[in-house]
């Protein structure tokens, strides 16, 4: 992406805890991230460091015990004013919900409901949103989605259980774009997918992205995937974006010891060989974070500082560069200023 | 359609077995009708009178049992379940046909209304976990631990009596004739809220609590935090996605629960001594009236076998993943 870049979708300070009181942990810490009009933003991290926690509550769908404990998410409609989606009230979150921002699921084979035909379920989003369009132009509209995501029209009428995964997924996606959304957040929309359908699906979304022309907040653990396919990619550990720059910076000049440590865990399509290796240690447990830097238990580099100081996010010294952003205590990693 | 009828040949089956079973075992009990209806004639019976009443029960000792069990069938295909002993010479079957519309008016209208109350209660209660709905549950847990007997008879202790507006036993007030009139039909209602009260209050809570249960572990599928997410109002995603999914278990239960209607009110129909056929079963035991035992037998093994069907098929019509596909 290049150009002037508008932000369609801001998190400032984002907080999430789970539980209240004594017993609460955070999962979410002072995340902010922007989201650019027509970017693929990537979100990767280990299981545990809150990113799937971070795309819940965003859209306020956190399952009790989670609490939003601070922070704002602006959004902002193209051509009108933009607003906090955290301060709006049930009914105008209820018509923000998946006529904005919509959502993919990680489970692909349990988001739709099994007692309903698929066409059912992407009817009646139609009509709570729309409710003005008479029901020949909603199945229209219904029957033109499931077309662009490869589902013929006879299979409107099946139940969920008569699809396979690839197929469920492929609508979840349909039914994400049905209202036509300016964010669309994916949450490991491929991960109980194999490998063909995986790219399947991928090709098939970037294809529908230059059509449509919706921002994608891509969530995954998958950091190879991020490479290939987001224009920014955004690292999280124990909570804490950890490390933000453009897809190639990230893939060639990683900042942050713990992204250069998922880079080196999977192997490169082409270019020489390189060892393997990951991480040694286990992702922090949110009951007991380390001091300071969460990751310094496992950083190679880890010195005095990273155990008792907790870096902050923001442009490295040694690479001036107003795109990319670091959280490390390393020498050139300090934010200037 | 071909799951259905490989059900249907199911049932056919059982019940078959079941009233081969019921043929054999007043046969296999030791004495018979016969010997105590003699002992209440007290020895006043002639010999042929004696063996004509072993043919009219069909306990021919001369027939073979093959021939007595081809005329079972017979007769059961004609209606004819015998004679009563307790009412002699009544027909079973005219004792069943008066009996029944008092059961199926009494317990099958507050069966239904129970799991109706309750089913939409459990779905309140599991949608608004936290709220004070939850105070509801060891209420009525309490009110059904009660056994039922006692909760009758409290009933009737303490509500019924000679100057209060509910009657303490009947389906009706002694001096009417039973028919279709206002009155009759007012009488018949005032004497059944009591036992209708008791049999709602004792019953509600099973549903609430297997409905409450179902609706949390629905509330947290995937497809529930889809609907909330596509930003569907929260009336529909309460009952189109999350109790239409939680009352399958529920659904099921409620069809076995409406075979239990015809035998379970045996305790209900004791205690207000209600004229239906929990009542008849009552006093077929205490006078040894074996064909009317077996009459009341035949219709509950029946009515649990229809029951059973009647679930196959809502089950069918409500789960789509139970029907087969072409």
């Amino acid at each position: 992406m290049t150009g002037l870049k508008s932000p369609v979708l801001e998190i400032k300070d984002f907080n999430v805890d789970y539980g209240l009181g004594d017993q609460s942990v955070q999962a979410v810490r002072d995340v902010t991230l922007t989201l650019h009009r027509g970017e693929v933003l990537g979100l990767a991290g280990e299981s545990g460091s809150g990113k799937s926690t971070l795309a819940y509550g965003i859209t306020r769908l956190l399952p009790p015990p989670g609490v939003i404990s601070g922070g704002s998410v602006i959004y902002h409609p193209p051509g009108e004013d933009p607003y906090d989606v955290m301060a709006l009230s049930n009914s105008e979150l209820r018509k923000f919900r998946w006529a904005e921002t919509s959502i993919v699921f990680q489970g692909a084979m349990n988001s739709l409901n099994p007692v309903h035909k698929v066409s059912t379920q992407m009817l009646d989003v139609i009509k709570a949103h729309e409710p003005q369009l008479s029901a020949e132009a909603r199945l229209a509209r219904a029957h033109e989605m499931l077309k662009l995501v490869g589902i013929s029209a006879d299979r409107m009428d099946a139940y969920p259980h008569q699809l396979s995964g690839g197929m469920r997924q492929r609508v979840m996606i349909g039914m994400a774009l049905v209202l036509e959304p300016q964010v669309v957040i994916m949450d490991e929309p491929t991960t109980a997918l194999d490998v063909v359908m995986q790219r399947q699906i991928l090709a098939q979304l970037v294809e529908l992205r230059e059509r449509l022309d919706f921002s994608v907040l891509f969530i995954t653990h998958d950091l190879s995937l991020l490479v290939e396919f987001s224009d920014r990619i955004a690292i999280m550990y124990g909570g804490r974006i950890v490390e933000e720059a453009k897809s190639a910076d990230l893939y060639k000049d990683s900042l942050h010891p713990y992204s250069e440590g998922l880079l080196k865990s999977f192997p490169a399509l082409r270019g020489p060989r390189k060892e393997l290796a990951g991480i040694p240690g286990s992702p922090p447990d949110l009951r007991g974070m380390p001091s300071g830097c969460a990751f310094h238990p496992r950083c190679p580099h880890a010195f005095d500082r990273c155990s008792t100081e907790i870096p902050v996010l923001g442009i490295p010294e040694a690479r001036n560069d107003p795109n990319r952003q670091v959280a490390c205590w390393l020498p050139g990693r300090v934010p200037v200023g | 359609m071909k799951f259905l009828l490989q059900r249907i040949a199911f049932y056919l089956f059982t019940a078959w077995a079941a009233i081969t079973i019921n043929f054999f075992i007043p046969r296999l009990i030791p004495g018979d009708p016969v010997t105590s209806l003699i002992n209440k004639f007290q020895g006043q019976m002639s010999t042929e009178a004696i063996q004509s009443l072993y043919v009219l029960f069909g306990l021919d000792k001369n027939a073979s049992m093959w021939s007595q069990y081809i005329d079972y069938w017979g007769q059961i295909f004609h209606g004819n379940l015998g004679l009563s002993f307790t009412f002699f010479p009544t027909p079973v079957s005219d004792i069943l046909k008066q009996s029944l519309p008092w059961t199926i008016a009494l317990v099958g209208i507050t069966t239904f209304a129970s799991f109706m109350i309750g089913t939409a209660l459990g779905v309140l209660a599991g949608w608004r976990r936290g709220s004070w709905l939850d105070g509801l549950l060891p209420v009525t847990t309490f009110l059904s631990s009660i056994p039922y007997f006692w909760l009758g008879l409290l009933a009737i202790t303490f509500l019924a009596g000679t100057d209060s507006f509910f009657p303490s036993s009947g389906g009706y007030e002694p001096g009417l004739v039973p028919s279709w009139n206002g009155e009759f039909i007012g009488s018949a209602i005032q004497h059944s809220l009591l036992p209708a009260i008791t049999i709602l209050i004792s019953s509600v809570s099973g549903w609430i609590l297997s409905m409450r249960n179902m609706m949390v572990t629905v509330a947290s599928e995937d497809y529930i935090t889809v609907a909330h997410a596509k930003g569907l109002p929260e009336r529909r995603v309460m009952v189109s996605y999350a109790a239409r999914n939680a009352l399958l278990p529920n659904v099921s239960g409620f069809a076995l629960s409406l075979g239990f209607i015809v035998g379970g009110t045996l305790l209900v129909e004791i205690v207000f001594s209600y004229p239906g056929i929990g009542y008849n079963l009552f006093q077929a035991v205490g006078a040894k009236d074996y064909p009317l035992m077996q009459g009341v037998f035949l219709v509950i093994t029946m009515s649990v076998l229809i029951a059973n069907l009647v679930a196959d098929v809502a089950y069918l019509l409500l789960d789509p993943r139970t029907r087969k596909e072409g």
